[in-house]
């Protein structure tokens, strides 16, 4: 279902926040220092929505850094409570395509599966999205390349585009539609601008061609200047690996999850000692590969949703996008080559 | 082309080096990155300005291993690394050849530097090849610090207790660091797990106090640790807190002579401390 656009004038905007505050809890972007980011909507607060990507993605509200899973206490003979799910009803307005693409792909991940994550089941369950539509691309977003777009709507229950009168806003689903039924907003014949985006480029190789070039020199070259740092993985909307551990104070103790990273020399190491990724390179490979051609073979989409938080993050601002070009290269010559062989 | 360059070239093409590490300019994103030249590459693409604020001596100990003999051009701060990499033989100076050109200071975001205010050697220490004339300056004021040290302790504590809060633990600012390169780091340890690994203040307090403690008498004051992290905590504060008393009881600017034993890790007969005299 998707409903008729309304508009909010922008004067309502403080009320009509309020007004979503009543039945939920409410998360905006703030922008904290140089970056935007989500945080809890206050009354009273202005809230403001930037036209473009939100630095510090939504990930951590499904997925927290660290996610208490069980409770244990030796009164309890040290067994294992798991924790209450959280249930409260929770609105992420503003959240932008790349960031919702972010979340389609954790569901897969979490939820597509004979053993689906209840915590994470939990909160999606608990939350409505309305998302946003960009009104421009920085230098290192690409998601047109990434089969997405500005205008994209796909895992959203409501979506919204600013205007120069105030805010557009259209229910994709029924839990959407619930939130839109506020006399504040009026029905209109407005629609938001169609703008037009840059055509989609395929940076990157089919996921096949990629493997083809596991062996390849290249990772050793790429991975020269990468100093491993998890910094992109922990950016990135749909790095979802994490560690478990037991945490004891006094006499009380948890059982959490904490976002791990591929990039960390730890990360592989096996109970033997022997790490099978050892080097800058493998590393480096492991997570090209899994965002671009693993992804695909197991949950059926890449994992790349375009957003470039990984560039922005990064300390010797390492461009994906670019690495996925000189792969590109590298697999056209190496089809030249085969063809001259065979 | 500038007399770096030509250098630069000369050297890659007539075989003195292997690779040499610089920075080049990626017009897609408007910014330096550090790049490998190899011979045949165009020298003419090094750029060295107030853009370059990476640290290329924390690749050194990995580029030497795959190469020969590596060339790289290092700013003040970056050959003071070098120079705590050599003593702590970490490499050997045989396969480094140093391009120093006179650096005016950096900026990161837009702003000068607060590290360059407190630069002790605008030039590489290690220096095979110099460009531009060499500045030396001593008093380092550490102007950051001063606001931390009106501070009463619980102050102090509740102004990193917040930085600290918004720890990642992605260590970037240890990867980011030349002389932060233990084959397995304290952090990473499983038995015992010194730090345990998830986010959290008590953790987070550790892992920064540990690393700045292991960095005692020896931190450069390149700057990168700041500079990297992206929740942008102040790390660099922690370390400079460090350097300041490391002058003051020891007159020590690491990095800064190619012969002095960082202070922490050297074993002195004419130690002033009392704690030494029943020991020696």
């Amino acid at each position: 279902m998707s409903g008729s656009w309304k508009l909010l004038k922008r004067e309502s905007l403080g009320r009509f926040l309020d007004e979503l505050t009543a039945g939920a809890e409410l998360w905006v972007p703030r922008r904290k220092g140089t970056r935007w980011e989500f945080d809890r909507y206050e009354p009273g607060k202005p809230a403001a929505f930037p036209a473009s990507i939100i630095e510090v993605s939504a990930k951590a509200l499904f997925f927290p850094r660290r996610r208490p899973i069980a409770r244990f206490s030796p009164k309890a003979k040290w067994s294992l409570e798991p924790v209450e799910l959280p249930a409260a009803p929770r609105i992420v307005m503003g959240m932008h395509p790349c960031d919702v693409a972010g979340v389609r792909y954790m569901d897969r991940v979490f939820l597509g599966n004979d053993h689906p994550d209840r915590l994470y089941e939990a909160e999606r369950n608990r939350t409505t999205i309305v998302g946003m539509r960009c009104s421009e691309m920085k230098p290192t977003c690409h998601c047109t390349d990434r089969n997405l777009s500005p205008d994209e709507t796909q895992g959203m229950d409501a979506v919204f585009a600013e205007t120069e009168s105030g805010f557009l806003f259209r229910a994709l689903t029924e839990k959407g539609e619930r939130l839109l039924g506020s006399p504040l907003l009026e029905a209109t014949e407005q629609k938001p601008e169609a703008k037009e985006w840059p055509k989609g480029r395929h940076l990157v190789p089919a996921p096949d061609e990629l493997m083809e070039l596991y062996d390849d020199d290249f990772w050793l070259e790429a991975s020269d200047i990468c100093l491993t740092c998890g910094g992109c993985t922990f950016a990135c909307p749909t790095c979802t690996c994490y560690l478990v551990a037991d945490e004891k104070f006094g006499d009380e103790g948890e059982r959490v999850t904490a976002w791990d990273s591929c990039q960390f020399l730890s990360f592989s190491r096996e109970t033997s000692g022997r790490n099978p990724r050892r080097t800058n390179a493998a590393r480096l490979r492991n997570r090209t590969l899994d965002k671009f051609a693993y992804s695909f073979h197991k949950h059926g989409m890449s994992s790349c949703t375009g957003c470039g938080r990984c560039v922005l993050i990064c300390p010797i601002r390492r461009s994906f996008p670019q690495l996925g070009m000189k792969l590109k290269e590298r697999a056209e010559d190496k089809k030249k080559s085969k063809a001259r062989v065979s | 082309m500038t007399e770096l360059q030509q250098k630069a070239h000369e050297l890659l093409d007539k075989g003195g080096i292997d690779a040499l590490l610089a920075w080049k300019l990626d017009p897609a994103i408007g910014d330096v990155r550090p790049t490998l030249f190899k011979k045949g590459d165009d020298t003419g693409e090094i750029v060295f300005d107030e853009r370059c604020v990476h640290n290329l001596a924390n690749y050194l100990p990995t580029l030497v291993a795959r190469y020969n003999r590596v060339g790289v051009v290092l700013k003040g701060c970056d050959g003071r690394s070098l120079t705590t990499l050599l003593i702590e033989h970490r490499i050997g100076k045989n396969s480094i050849v140093a391009l120093a050109p006179a650096c005016e200071g950096v900026k990161v975001n837009g702003a000068r530097a607060q590290k360059c205010d407190d630069c002790p050697t605008t030039t590489s220490p290690v220096a095979d090849y110099e460009f531009g004339a060499r500045r030396l300056k001593d008093d380092a004021e550490f102007k950051q610090l001063e606001r931390i040290e009106k501070m009463s302790p619980d102050e102090r504590w509740q102004f990193f207790a917040e930085q600290f809060e918004k720890c990642q633990r992605c260590y970037a600012c240890r990867q980011v660091c030349p002389l932060c390169y233990c084959e397995l780091c304290i952090a990473d340890q499983q038995e015992p797990k010194w730090i345990e690994p998830s986010r959290k203040l008590s953790a987070n307090a550790m892992w920064h106090l540990v690393r700045a403690y292991h960095l005692a008498g020896r931190c450069s004051d390149c700057g990168e640790c700041s500079r990297a992290c992206p929740e942008g905590i102040p790390i660099r504060l922690l370390n400079i807190a460090v350097e300041k008393l490391v002058r003051e009881q020891f007159g020590v600017r690491p990095g800064t002579k190619p012969d002095e034993l960082p202070p922490l890790v050297t074993l002195a007969k004419d130690d002033p401390d009392e704690v030494m005299e029943e020991h020696l």
